[in-house]
């Protein structure tokens, strides 16, 4: 396996900036480009245009937000840009990799190294804890067991959640769920992390300890963020918002 | 592969109650198919012996032109030679000499055509006596001489009791004329009545005694060893034409098929028969394997889509559905075939159908059932539905990593 490039783990982003604090922060390589993005649905012989020739630039070490109305095309676009979608037209680049010129599984792999997901339902594995979920990225990644498990239980009390280490999703509430799923998507230390609604069951005070520990991340490691969210409370807390209205960018 | 292991063994541990039905699913067909061969097998087995232990044993010698000649005996005049080769074959079991001829039975004013069979009692005569069908009574004993048992509808036709005397007469052009009166010891119930009409047993010594030969017999029936039904045909043809050929072209071995045919009818008709059986309970059981492993990993293709989305590849998913699909359809083959068989080996120790005594033992069977399975119809049976259960699992699974993920996820089976 090679370790260059969009398949290996690139080390961060290590420019200074003049200020230190913020030392990752704002190089200019982006982190994802989408070129005249577009995906339509095709249901019952209906066409549903859900995104269309969108255009974004994120660069990393951003902390950006898309938010629209439901139904606008957030999850879409986050599906296209993680690589779990096709377009209909248009290209996606990761870290200047072309994602159209992939196969299957050279996808799978990109999204294994560089992407962390938080999707909308959550999607834990039924058959494994929280803390085994939180883990099952880093098992894929051949993390080995006892960083894995640290790591995976660092998380889990920074979220507040450490004392469920050990039931299994259906035990959980929507709001548990949903840090699990967080913990599980950065736990593998991803480059970029798509979060789709990660505050959306969350009380504000939960939702502003992982919103603080996603920023955390943001500053210290310098790991890129893109949010779907028409949650206020987050929208106010990013550096960028990028309004997404049928489809389009605007 | 540990991680797909682990993987499995939670969503079968995890999910009970699927497991447990897919395990039944693969299990019940396995053991059930062992039953049927078992039982296939036991009618078999009983209809070969029947015929065979009773009456003709695998083999027979007889003189070369014994089925040419209308008239007189076909008698082999010096059965010496004939015993020395036989008794000197590593694949012969044992044998038993018989001296089968016409005769005329009377006893008062009253007479009948008899068919007389000469054996030798004892152990080794046992193929040929008719031990079994003694009604009333004692068989034949070794050292016995002038005693007969008679078949029951012969002791009423002729107003004969056990116990009495019946004057038995032979004459043919070649042996000339002979005269016996021995006591009726028993009365034989043979299965059939024509049989019961004309059969008369005596000692091989008093029917050589009425052809006045003492090497005379008419005919050799060897019983080989390990024969167990009629699915050593081929070995008993092969030991018939061995036996042949050292015999030379004085004298034809015949097999239990030729001198049988209509027990080989019967075989002709159940084979096929129980093959359409197996066939239609391989077509269900193998549908509800299908069904069951399709359904099983159906259910999961959403969380398939989720672990390919987070990055794991196609052979993975795959990997860890088969060691699933292996992990359950293995136990359940394994254990299927462990109970069939279980079953199987205690139905080989005999077992009795209740109530269908004289139904069976009037066709000619025994009532007693030896189930027997071979090894290649206990594998055939667990391996198929493995094999059908892995492709069943395969089908889906490669469906699911062939969506993408998104698609899988959003898959509402
Ligand atoms: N699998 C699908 N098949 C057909 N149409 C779809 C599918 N998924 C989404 N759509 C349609 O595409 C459009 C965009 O959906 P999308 O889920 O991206 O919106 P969203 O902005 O994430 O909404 P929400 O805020 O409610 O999550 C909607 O009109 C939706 O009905
Ligand atoms: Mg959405």
């Amino acid at each position: 396996m090679k370790t260059v490039g969009a398949y290996g783990h690139a080390p961060l982003q290590r420019k200074n900036n003049v200020n230190g604090e913020n030392r990752y922060k704002m190089t200019n390589e982006l982190v994802v480009r989408t070129e005249r993005l577009s995906k339509s649905y095709v249901a019952d012989g209906i066409e549903t245009p859900a995104v269309r020739g969108v255009n974004l630039k994120i660069r990393a070490g951003e902390f950006a937000a898309l938010a629209g109305p439901s139904g606008s095309g957030k999850s879409t676009l986050l599906h296209l840009i993680g690589g779990l979608l096709r377009p209909t037209s248009g290209q996606v680049w990761i870290e200047q990799q072309a994602l159209g010129g992939l196969t299957p599984d050279q996808l799978a792999r990109l999204r294994l190294r560089r992407i962390g997901f938080v999707f909308q339902a959550y999607n834990l594995i039924p058959v494994l804890t929280a803390l085994e979920n939180t883990e099952f990225v880093m098992e894929l990644q051949g993390v080995p067991e006892g960083q894995r498990r640290d790591r995976a239980l660092e998380l889990l009390s920074i979220l507040e959640i450490a004392e469920y280490a050990d039931r299994f999703p259906n035990k959980l509430s929507g709001g548990e769920q949903q840090r699990v799923a967080v913990a599980r998507a950065v736990a593998a230390r991803p480059a970029l992390v798509l979060a789709d609604e990660p505050t959306a069951n969350l009380d504000s005070e939960s939702g502003q300890k992982l919103m603080d520990l996603l920023r955390r991340l943001n500053h210290e490691r310098g790991v890129t963020f893109l949010f779907a969210s028409h949650d206020p409370r987050l929208l106010n807390q990013v550096e960028r918002v990028i309004e997404l209205h049928d489809g389009v960018i605007g | 592969m540990r991680f797909s292991l682990r993987l499995a063994w939670r969503n079968l541990s995890r999910n009970r109650r699927r497991s447990v039905l897919t395990l039944l699913a693969v299990l019940l067909p396995v053991l059930i198919l062992d039953l049927m061969w078992g039982f296939s097998n036991a009618v078999q087995r009983n209809l070969f012996e029947s015929t065979t232990q009773l009456e003709t044993g695998h083999l027979q010698v007889h003189r070369a032109d014994y089925r040419q000649l209308q008239t007189g005996l076909p008698l082999i005049q010096n059965v010496t030679p004939v015993l020395q080769i036989i008794a000197q074959d590593p694949a012969i079991e044992r044998f038993a000499v018989r001296l089968d001829l016409p005769a005329l039975a009377a006893h008062g004013d009253r007479s009948r055509g008899v068919l007389l069979r000469g054996v030798r009692p004892g152990k080794a005569g046992q193929l040929s006596a008719l031990d079994k069908w003694v009604r009333t009574g004692r068989p034949l004993k070794a050292g016995d001489r002038k005693v007969a048992l008679a078949g029951s509808n012969l002791l009423k036709a002729l107003h004969l009791k056990v116990g009495q005397s019946v004057i038995l007469l032979s004459a043919s052009l070649r042996t000339g004329t002979g005269v016996l009166i021995p006591k009726v010891v028993g009365s034989l119930a043979p299965p059939s009545p024509q049989l019961s009409r004309s059969i008369i047993e005596l000692p091989l010594a008093d029917a050589r005694s009425l052809v006045h030969n003492p090497q005379a017999a008419s005919s050799v029936v060897v019983l080989l060893k390990d024969i167990s039904g009629p699915w050593d045909q081929s070995r008993i043809e092969r030991e018939a034409r061995s036996l042949q050929a050292k015999l030379g072209p004085d004298y034809l071995v015949e097999t239990w098929a030729e001198l049988a045919p209509a027990t080989v009818g019967l075989f002709k008709i159940i084979q096929p028969l129980y093959l359409a059986f197996s066939l239609i309970f391989f077509l269900l059981g193998g549908l509800v394997v299908l069904n069951t492993l399709y359904l099983s990993v159906l259910e999961r293709t959403r969380e398939l889509g989720v672990v390919l989305a987070l990055g794991s590849s196609r052979r993975r998913v795959l990997g860890w559905i088969e060691v699933e699909a292996v992990l359950l359809a293995g136990l359940g083959a394994l254990l299927g075939s462990a109970l069939g068989l279980a079953l199987v080996g205690w139905g080989s120790l005999g077992f009795r159908l209740p109530g269908f005594y004289a139904e069976f033992v009037s066709i000619g069977l025994n009532n007693i059932f030896y189930l027997s399975i071979s090894p290649a119809e206990a594998a055939l049976s667990a391996g198929l539905m493995f094999v059908l259960a892995l492709t069943a699992a395969a089908y889906p699974g490669w469906r699911a990593a062939r969506l993408e993920p998104v698609e899988a996820m959003h898959f509402a089976g």
